[in-house]
């Protein structure tokens, strides 16, 4: 399904509406010595065994350069990954490593001239998608160390403004883009009226909470649709939470701890009062990880619930020959984006091409697929930054020229802002293929 | 006592004490940093695929060869020449058999001499690419470029040495034996640590990534 006119108006508004949020919160007002010392000591706090082995290990052989989307289209230095962990790398020598002594004749301390300079590299220029660790010799995963570099600009009030908007939303309202339950009920009756779906909120008993995100809300209303008509098709107890349906984590993309914890506790508590078996994360990334790894963590415990997404899950009845599809027609051929937070950081893979193939849709894979993908190129939250603009467009044309060789006719993806990145790089390159959920797909095509 | 003597004995038994406690050292102080446990429920078997990241990253993944696969296997080719001539050429194995009590059937000169120059050809072609490519350029510092030279010290004396060639047989082996001290004395202190530390950090990546049910 292409997007039709509703959603295109819709797309024209939302994606207008996410690209102007630069400059509408104030800068953080704070002395430069204490940006210095509060990224310093984010950088202590958060040093582990792993950080010290992947900042010993590296040998400098400039590997990880090949791998990065951003260094492959430019060709420019400045892209590599390791290097953007300079600070970090600086402070751990200086003040953890076992020869630090040694260390600090020759490694300087860092400035807040050094934190404005690496501000852009760990926000704009990296999506922190994995992919250089794919290719390391040494196994360095430099994506979780440039999430830390993140956090530390976060405390030293450098987060880009554009997060910083989103985070403090976040953290007050509860929502992103302003779909609030309000809103969201506005939706979720416009698509019973509208295609006769059961819609199912705050319903005691269930067995799976569904969660959804103001992407979906706002603009993929087929992705909500399908996954609604899907579950009730399954015949599976679901609600929706009236005060805690929104899936995103801007902590979990920004680096800002505080929002992460905040959010997660708030579907953690929410899934864990409603006593649900399942909580079902819809087509958004970094949900994933948010929910399927990090909360446990954050909960300090094990979760009551399992966590799933919906490509998971229904890919998993798919499996089970629970979930029969109707098979589109005309030998269609389709290549599969494989979300880098579902993906390489999720290990969801074989349950999309479970769908596909029920789907009777041919598959061409993308010559770096599962835990190789290339990310889209606006992953971790890069989407809205209006100064990583160019470098977006850097990471869209290396995803685009392995989708433009597989000659398919569509690009299934099961992220929300994946799927708002293909949109608007194609807005720019004047690319054309037709880019579809795989939710909204399955829902359109459950048997009668 | 001769350059010779100092270089077999104390300059060696130097050398080996500091690279053992230098080594232990660096790898205690890392190791003795905490981790913690995850909580949520594992996708895959994170320890098996830890052990399979050791051995499964000599090789980049097929979707690499094209913009690695000449640089890798340069760099394969230069690991396994350097370690063919350190364990197989003749007067190594007396060596290690007079430090470990162990001895191993040598290699032929004919053989081990030419591999020892080509792998001296390949650290030398590491050093240009090192010294050109943008990347490399950017990351490099004095300590790399060390790294090289204090690697290329023994190879250099030890084809010197045994081909009889520029100074006199006993004050090239000794210059040899001095050589390799310093190499031991480097490793703790540089990247060439990597010879230990590519077995945690492998591993660890290996382990998260499987914890997920991720292939490393
Ligand atoms: S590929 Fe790995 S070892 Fe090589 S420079 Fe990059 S991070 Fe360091
Ligand atoms: S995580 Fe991705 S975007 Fe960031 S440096 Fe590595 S390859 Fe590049």
């Amino acid at each position: 399904m292409s997007m039709d006119k509703e959603m295109q108006d819709s797309f024209a508004m939302f994606y207008g509406m996410s690209q102007s949020l630069k400059g509408l919160v104030e800068p953080v007002d704070m002395e430069d010595e204490e940006r210095v010392r509060k990224a310093k000591q984010v950088f202590l706090n958060k040093a582990n065994r792993d950080t010290a082995i992947n900042l010993e290990a590296c040998v400098r052989c400039g590997l990880c350069a090949e791998a990065c989307q951003f260094y492959i289209a430019s060709e420019d230095p400045k892209y590599t990954p390791i290097a953007k962990l300079d600070l970090m790398k600086r402070v751990y020598q200086r003040e953890l490593s076992p020869f630090r002594w040694l260390h600090r004749i020759f490694t300087p301390d860092i400035t807040i001239g050094d934190l404005r300079e690496f501000q852009p590299k760990v926000f704009d220029e990296c999506t922190m998608c994995g992919r250089c660790s794919m290719i390391c010799p040494m196994g360095i995963d430099i994506a979780e160390m440039v999430h830390t570099s993140r956090e530390a600009m976060v405390e030293a009030g450098l987060m880009p403004s554009e997060l910083d908007y989103m985070c403090r939303e976040q953290d007050g309202e509860g929502t992103i883009f302003g779909a609030n339950e309000e809103l969201l009920n506005f939706r979720l009756n416009d698509l019973k009226e509208k295609h006769g779906v059961e819609i199912f909120v705050d319903k005691p008993g269930s067995d799976v909470m569904m969660l959804t995100s103001g992407l979906d809300i706002h603009l993929f209303t087929d992705a909500l649709l399908g996954t609604i008509r899907t579950l009730d098709h399954l015949k599976v107890n679901w609600t929706l939470c009236s005060h805690a349906f929104e899936a995103a984590n801007f902590g979990l993309l920004a680096g800002s701890d505080k929002t992460q914890k905040h959010i997660t506790m708030r579907i953690v508590d929410a899934a864990t009062e409603m006593g649900v078996k399942t909580v079902l994360t819809p087509e958004c990334g970094h949900t994933y990880p948010a929910m399927r790894w990090a909360a446990a963590e954050i909960s300090g415990k094990p979760l009551p619930f399992e966590v799933m997404t919906v490509s998971e899950f229904f890919g998993r009845q798919v499996m089970e020959g629970k979930l029969k599809l109707k098979k589109i027609p005309g030998d269609k051929v389709v290549t599969l984006h494989d979300p880098c937070k579902v993906g390489r950081h999720g290990g969801v893979f074989d349950e999309p091409r479970a769908i596909i193939k029920e789907l009777g849709l041919k598959l061409n894979e993308t010559e770096s697929n599962r835990e190789l993908n290339f990310c889209c190129g606006g992953g971790a939250g890069n989407f809205l930054v209006q100064s990583a603009a160019p470098v977006r467009k850097l990471g869209f044309q290396t995803k685009m020229k392995e989708v433009n060789k597989t000659g398919a006719e569509a690009l299934l993806v099961s992220c929300g802002s994946c799927r708002l990145n293909f949109e608007a790089g194609k807005l720019n390159t004047g690319d054309t293929i037709q880019v579809d959920s795989i939710a909204a797909l399955v829902g359109e095509n459950l048997p009668d | 006592m001769t350059l010779l003597d100092f270089a077999r004995g104390p300059a060696m038994q130097w050398a080996l004490i500091i690279f053992l406690a230098g080594a232990t050292f660096r790898l205690t102080g890392i190791l003795l940093f905490g981790r913690k446990k995850p909580l949520s429920p594992a996708r895959g078997n994170a320890r098996l695929e830890g052990y399979k990241t050791i051995v499964s990253r000599f090789m980049p993944n097929a979707v690499f060869h094209r913009r690695i696969g000449t640089v890798h296997i340069m760099s394969l080719a230069w690991h396994m020449g350097f370690i063919f001539v350190v364990l197989f050429f003749q007067p190594h194995i007396v060596f290690f058999e007079g430090l470990l009590g162990l001895s191993w059937p040598g290699v032929a000169n004919s053989i081990v001499m030419p591999v020892a120059g080509i792998t001296l050809v390949l650290l030398a072609l590491a050093f240009l690419r090192r010294i050109n490519h943008p990347v490399l350029k950017l990351l490099s510092g004095a300590g790399d470029f060390a790294t090289i030279i204090v690697t290329a010290l023994p190879l250099v004396t030890g084809m010197l040495a045994s081909a009889h060639l520029v100074l006199k047989y006993e004050t090239m082996l000794a210059l040899h034996l001095l050589s390799i001290s310093l190499f031991l004395v480097w490793v703790p202190f540089s990247k060439l640590m990597h010879v230990v530390l590519f077995l945690p950090s492998r591993k660890r990546l290996g382990e998260k990534l499987g914890y997920k049910g991720v292939k490393a």
